[in-house]
C-alpha cells in the first residue's frame, strides 16, 4: 500500500443484527489531508469512523490504518495504531471518575514511563493549546459542553497523534462556540500536521475545516471531492443535503 | 442471534429462539470470563484499581452483610428454639445455625445481597460508560477495558465474597447465641458445647468455596450486562435489572450444582 495513504477501506460492510449500516464503503485518506465525511444522522458516519481504530469490526471487507490491517489485527497491533491516533468523541467521553488532569494524562500515565511531574507539564501544555488553562483540577461534570470537547481534544493530542478523528465536533454547540471549535481544529491541524478526519452534518464546519468532503448516504460514499466541487456538483442528493432542503431525492422521514 | 419477528413464530420456534438467545448469552459470558482471566494472567491490573474495588465492593458492603446475617441468624434461632423446646432439644439450635450458615445461608444470603448492592452498581456504572462512549475512549487510548475495568472487579470479588461470607457465618452465630441464651434461657456453656460438637471445618470450607463461585458469577454477569448495554438511560436501567435478576437466579442454580457436587464427592 502507498505509504501516503494512511487510512483505506475496501468494500467495508457492517450490519448490526439485521440492520445493514454500511454497504460497501471504499475510501482512501492521504497523509496530511483533512477530510470531512458528511451525511444525515444515523447514516453510519460514526460507525465508519469507529472501524478505523478497530472499535468495531467489519461484517465484510477490509480496513487499513497506518499500514496495519485493522480487521483481524491482534490487540498489540490495535494498541500500536491507537497510540498513534487521537479520537475526539461527540460528547467528549471524558472519564467521570477522573479529573481533567487524569483524563488528559491518561495515556501517558498508563502507557509510558513519563514521570508524573512531566505528565503534569504536558497536560498543562495541551490544555493551554486547546484554550482550557487552569482547569486540570476540575471534574468533567464541572465543565460546559464546549469545554468538554476541548478537554477531549487535549486528551487525544497527548500522544502526539499522526491522525486525529473528530466525531461531530460542533454538534450541540451554539454557533459561536462551534466557530471557535472549528478554529481550534484548524489550529491543531497547522500545529501538528496530523491527518484530520471530521464526521459532521454541519456544512459550515465542513467548509471551514476540510479540504476534501465525502458524502455518506445509504451505506455508501456517493460523492467525494473538494469543497468547490461539492458546491458545484449537480448530484441532487448532495445538493439537497448541503442546502438543507426537505424536498428532493432524499426522503426526510426515512433513513 | 435471536430472530426479530417473534410474533410470526409457532410455539416450537419460540422455544428454539429462546434457547438460542440464552445459549448465545451464556456463550458470550464464558468468552468474556475467559478473556478477563487471560488478560489477568498476561499482565496483572494496577494494584490501586484492585484496592479501590476491594473497598467499594467489599469493605463498603460490611454493613449490609452484617445486618442481614445478624437478623437472619436471630429469626432462625427464634423459630427453631420454640419448636425444639417441645423435644427438650433447644440446646442444639447453635449447632443447627452453624451448619445452616456454613453450608448454605452464609454464602447464598451474602451473594444475593452483593448482587443487589454491588452487581447493580457495576452494571449501571459500566453501562453508563458504554453508552457515553467512555469504554470506546479507553480503547482509543490504547487501554484494554478488560484489564482496566473488569479484571480489578473480578480479583477484588474473589477475595471479598469469601471474606464477607465468613463474617456472615460469625455474625449469624452471635444473633443466634443472643436469642437462645437471653430470650430462651439456654445455658451458654451448653450452647457452646453443642455448637462445637456440630461444627466442622469442611462445612465452612465448602461454604467459602461456594462464596468464591457466587462472587465470580455475579461479577461476571454484572460486568457482562454493563458492557453489552445499548440505548441510553433506558438501556442502563435494563442492564441493571438484568444484572441483579440474572445474578440472583444463577447464584441459586450454581448453589444446587455445587451442593450436588460436594455430596457426590465428599459424603
Amino acid at each position: 500500500m502507498d505509504p501516503e495513504t494512511v487510512i483505506r477501506t475496501r468494500n467495508l460492510r457492517k450490519s448490526f443484527g439485521e440492520t445493514v449500516v454500511l454497504e460497501g464503503v471504499d475510501l482512501d485518506i492521504h497523509r496530511g489531508e483533512s477530510i470531512a465525511i458528511i451525511g444525515r444522522s444515523g447514516v453510519g458516519k460514526s460507525v465508519l469512523l469507529k472501524h478505523v481504530l478497530g472499535l468495531l469490526q467489519p461484517t465484510e471487507g477490509d480496513v487499513w490504518c497506518l499500514g496495519i490491517r485493522v480487521n483481524g489485527a491482534s490487540l498489540a497491533e490495535l494498541h500500536e495504531i491507537r497510540s498513534r491516533a487521537g479520537y475526539v468523541f461527540q460528547f467528549a467521553a471524558l472519564f467521570d471518575s477522573l479529573n481533567i488532569r487524569e483524563n488528559v494524562g491518561f495515556f501517558l500515565d498508563n502507557h509510558t514511563d513519563t514521570p508524573p511531574d512531566e505528565v503534569d507539564r504536558i497536560v498543562d501544555e495541551k490544555l493551554a493549546q486547546v484554550g482550557l488553562p487552569e482547569t486540570a483540577h476540575l471534574m468533567p461534570a464541572e465543565l460546559s459542553g464546549g469545554m468538554k470537547k476541548r478537554a477531549g481534544l487535549a486528551r487525544a493530542l497527548v500522544g502526539e497523534p499522526q491522525i486525529i478523528l473528530y466525531d461531530e465536533p460542533t454538534s450541540g454547540l451554539d454557533p459561536i462556540t462551534a466557530a471557535a471549535i472549528n478554529d481550534l481544529i484548524n489550529e491543531t491541524k497547522d500545529l501538528t500536521r496530523a491527518t484530520t478526519v471530521i464526521i459532521t452534518h454541519d456544512m459550515a464546519s465542513a467548509y471551514k475545516t476540510a479540504d476534501r468532503i465525502a458524502m455518506l448516504h445509504e451505506g455508501r460514499i456517493i460523492f467525494d471531492g473538494t469543497a468547490e466541487e461539492v458546491r458545484a456538483t449537480e448530484n441532487p442528493y448532495v445538493q439537497q443535503f448541503i442546502q438543507g432542503r426537505a424536498r428532493g431525492p432524499i426522503n426526510p422521514l426515512f433513513k | 442471534m435471536p430472530r426479530a419477528d417473534t410474533l410470526k413464530m409457532n410455539t416450537f420456534e419460540r422455544i428454539g429462539d429462546w434457547l438460542l438467545e440464552k445459549t448465545h448469552a451464556v456463550g458470550g459470558m464464558f468468552i468474556f470470563y475467559g478473556r478477563t482471566l487471560a488478560r489477568i494472567a498476561r499482565r496483572r491490573p494496577r494494584g490501586k484499581l484492585v484496592y479501590d474495588q476491594m473497598m467499594r465492593l467489599g469493605v463498603e458492603s460490611i454493613g449490609v452483610v452484617t445486618m442481614t446475617a445478624l437478623f437472619t441468624g436471630m429469626v432462625i434461632a427464634l423459630q427453631s428454639v420454640n419448636s425444639l423446646k417441645v423435644f427438650g432439644a433447644e440446646a442444639y439450635v447453635g449447632g443447627m445455625v452453624s451448619v445452616l450458615f456454613a453450608r448454605e445461608l452464609g454464602p447464598v444470603l451474602t451473594a444475593i445481597m452483593l448482587a443487589g448492592r454491588v452487581g447493580a452498581a457495576m452494571a449501571a456504572e459500566l453501562g453508563t460508560m458504554r453508552v457515553t462512549e467512555q469504554i470506546d475512549a479507553l480503547e482509543t487510548l490504547a487501554s484494554d477495558p478488560f484489564r482496566y475495568l473488569v479484571a480489578p472487579r473480578i480479583i477484588a470479588m474473589a477475595v471479598m465474597a469469601p471474606a464477607l461470607t465468613a463474617l456472615a457465618m460469625g455474625v449469624a452465630q452471635v444473633g443466634s447465641f443472643f436469642v437462645c441464651t437471653v430470650l430462651a434461657d439456654v445455658d451458654p456453656g451448653v450452647y457452646i458445647a453443642e455448637l462445637d460438637a456440630f461444627s466442622n471445618v469442611w462445612d465452612i470450607v465448602s461454604g467459602l468455596i461456594k462464596a468464591f463461585a457466587f462472587g465470580q458469577v455475579l461479577t461476571l454477569i454484572s460486568c457482562y450486562y454493563g458492557f453489552s448495554t445499548f440505548g441510553g438511560a433506558e438501556g442502563v436501567g435494563r442492564s441493571t435489572t438484568n444484572a441483579v435478576v440474572v445474578s440472583a437466579v444463577n447464584i441459586l442454580i450454581v448453589d444446587v450444582l455445587l451442593t450436588t457436587l460436594f455430596f457426590i464427592a465428599f459424603d
